[in-house]
Order: C-alpha cells, then sequence, then structure tokens
C-alpha cells in the first residue's frame, strides 16, 4: 500500500490507484474495501482493532440506510449496547478514533465528509 | 471588537429574540421577515440574531443583502447575523461577505433555546416543553434535507422534538430521499406524526393533540 500525490491523491493497493478527494476520503465510495480502511487509519498510526471495524461498519450500515452518518448520541447509545455497558460515554468513542468518531469512521468506512454542520 | 462580542453573545446565548430565515432573501416571506427585524430593533426589543438557512444561506439579491447588513450597521450591538455553514458551502464557494458570519444548526439551537421569542417565520413564545416542527408543504432535496438536519441538530442537544407532517408533506418521507426522516423513529431521535388522513407509516394524531402541542411547544413551520 503506498500513497501517491501530486494534484491529487491517490492511494495504491495491490495495484490498483484509487483516487482521494481533497479531504482525504475515497473519491469512489463504491471502491472501498476493508484494506482501504486499513491503509488510510495505518497513515494515521490506527491499528484498528475489533471495536474500531465495530465502529466503522456501524457508520457504514447507517449511512446505507438512512443517507446520513449516525448523531453522536446514536453512537453512543449503540456502543453501549455492543460492549454490554450502559456507563460509556462520547469519551470510549473519542479513545478509539481521538479527531472524531464520526468523521474518522466515514473516512476509513470509504464515506464522503459529513457534509453538515451538526 | 466586534466579532469578539459576537463569540461572547453566541456563549452565552444573549439573544433576545432569535429569527430563522429559509426562503431566498427575494421572496416575500423575507421581505416581511427584514421589515420584522427593523420594527423589532426600531422598538428596542432586541438583541436579534437572524439565521440564515437552506435557500437564504445563499445571500442572492444584492439589494436584500445589503438591506440586512444596513440593518446590522444601524444596530451593532443588537443585530447578528448567522448563515448556516452547510447550506452556504452547498450553495456558494464562498465565505457570506462581512457582517453576515458563518454558524450551525446547533448554535442555533442553543441560541433560540436562550431567547425569550423565535420568529420561523411567526413569532412564538419559546417554550420549556420541547419543539415542534410543522411541515405543511413537501421541500425538494436540498431544502428537504436541511429540513431534516435542523431536526437532527435539536436531537443532537437532546431536545424534545415533534415533526408534524401534513398531507402535502408526506411525500418527503418516500424513496430513498425519504429514508433518512426515518432514523428519528428507528433510533428514538424524535417523534414523527401527522394530521393525514392516511397516515402511511406515521403515527396519526388529532387536532386537539396539536393544539396542545401548540401551545406548549415552541413551533417552527416550514
Amino acid at each position: 500500500m503506498t500513497f501517491e500525490s501530486g494534484g491529487r491523491s491517490v492511494l495504491v493497493i495491490d495495484g490498483q490507484r484509487l483516487a482521494l478527494d481533497a479531504n482525504g476520503h475515497l473519491h469512489d465510495p463504491a471502491a472501498w474495501r476493508p484494506a482501504v480502511a486499513e491503509a488510510l487509519a495505518e497513515r494515521d498510526g490506527i491499528q484498528l482493532s475489533e471495536d474500531h471495524w465495530w465502529l466503522i461498519e456501524f457508520v457504514r450500515h447507517h449511512h446505507h440506510k438512512y443517507g446520513t452518518p449516525p448523531l453522536m448520541r446514536v453512537l453512543v447509545a449503540a456502543y453501549r449496547v455492543h460492549a454490554g455497558d450502559d456507563r460509556l460515554t462520547s469519551r470510549a468513542l473519542y479513545r478509539l478514533f481521538p479527531d472524531n468518531p464520526v468523521r474518522q469512521a466515514c473516512l476509513y468506512g470509504g464515506l464522503a465528509k459529513p457534509d453538515w454542520c451538526i | 471588537v466586534q466579532a469578539s462580542r459576537f463569540s461572547l453573545m453566541d456563549h452565552l446565548d444573549g439573544y433576545n429574540r432569535v429569527m430563522l430565515v429559509q426562503a431566498d432573501l427575494a421572496e416575500p416571506l423575507v421581505r416581511a421577515q427584514l421589515q420584522q427585524a427593523r420594527d423589532l430593533l426600531a422598538t428596542g426589543q432586541g438583541p436579534l440574531l437572524v439565521f440564515f438557512h437552506a435557500r437564504a444561506a445563499a445571500l442572492e439579491e444584492r439589494g436584500q443583502v445589503l438591506a440586512w447588513a444596513g440593518l446590522a450597521a444601524a444596530h451593532r450591538d443588537d443585530l447578528s447575523l448567522a448563515v448556516c455553514q452547510a447550506a452556504r458551502s452547498r450553495r456558494v464557494d464562498a465565505a457570506p461577505p462581512a457582517p453576515f458570519r458563518t454558524s450551525t444548526l446547533v448554535r442555533f439551537w442553543a441560541a433560540a433555546l436562550g431567547a425569550t421569542e423565535l420568529l420561523a417565520p411567526h413569532p412564538v413564545a419559546v417554550q420549556t416543553g420541547g419543539v415542534l416542527l410543522r411541515i405543511r408543504r413537501a421541500a425538494d432535496p436540498p431544502e428537504s434535507r436541511e429540513l431534516l438536519e435542523l431536526v437532527l441538530a435539536a436531537a443532537s442537544l437532546e431536545l424534545d422534538v415533534v415533526v408534524c407532517f401534513e398531507a402535502e408533506a408526506l411525500s418527503m418521507l418516500a424513496g430513498e430521499q425519504g429514508a433518512g426522516w426515518f432514523q428519528l423513529r428507528d433510533h428514538e431521535l424524535a417523534r414523527m406524526v401527522t394530521t393525514a388522513a392516511d397516515p402511511a407509516e406515521l403515527e396519526c394524531i388529532d387536532s386537539t393533540a396539536l393544539a396542545r402541542w401548540q401551545a406548549e411547544r415552541t413551533v417552527l413551520e416550514a
């Protein structure tokens, strides 16, 4: 896996060149596969764990069903159920993706950067 | 100095009134809202935050933009003009001209809930019993999506929101575009109801329930 840049960033996985947009998200969401998530996360110094994958897949599923990423409160509620711990807060999600759990899950999950201001 | 003061006002939710503007600036409704703002400020009923959302965020119609800017210049301490960042960026690839500044829907709600009156578009007292959004007719994309975002922003603040779809608005819930609304119900973010005789997938309410909510809640109409 390599990244090329110069005009437009490109992610190269197994010889396949995948264009990234100006925000570093996959230009074509249909081109996403798990190796894309691993490559983008690795570039940011994140080794994807089982909980990271749960988060990415939850956000991808929500986006597919509703056309938007989930609200943070939806993510927290679902993560509590997933982890079996009612005391968990958004801090648990920020430990997984410290910049912004929803945005980073979109980034690694092959979705466009959320264009809303919520 | 002015920018710092506005930031402080946002932080403290220090507006007496908040006005939501969603239509094109040239439309009669928005011209009436401009006059309403003039009247409020002339009678000392500020501070007023005017939030430009949906089509209004494009700030088209130069004459109207200048009229709003002129009003802000005349009432420097009592009027703030905020533009929804997402609605703006969908329509125009440039920041809004001063004295307009970008803001967010979450900030809109925070300011509205700290105010005494919301004008959206009709003046209503800000109530503690939650929010009622009455959607009278279907909006096309991207305005339909932006109405949903208005509700999602309220839900992100854990406000108690009811969205009432009137008969002519139910078509917004169909197809791929409409699917997004159902996250409100599926994830208990807001209650979705209708006054239509054929409620489709929604809970049907009668005029008594609607009247009660109108009395108890802060009402927005779209």
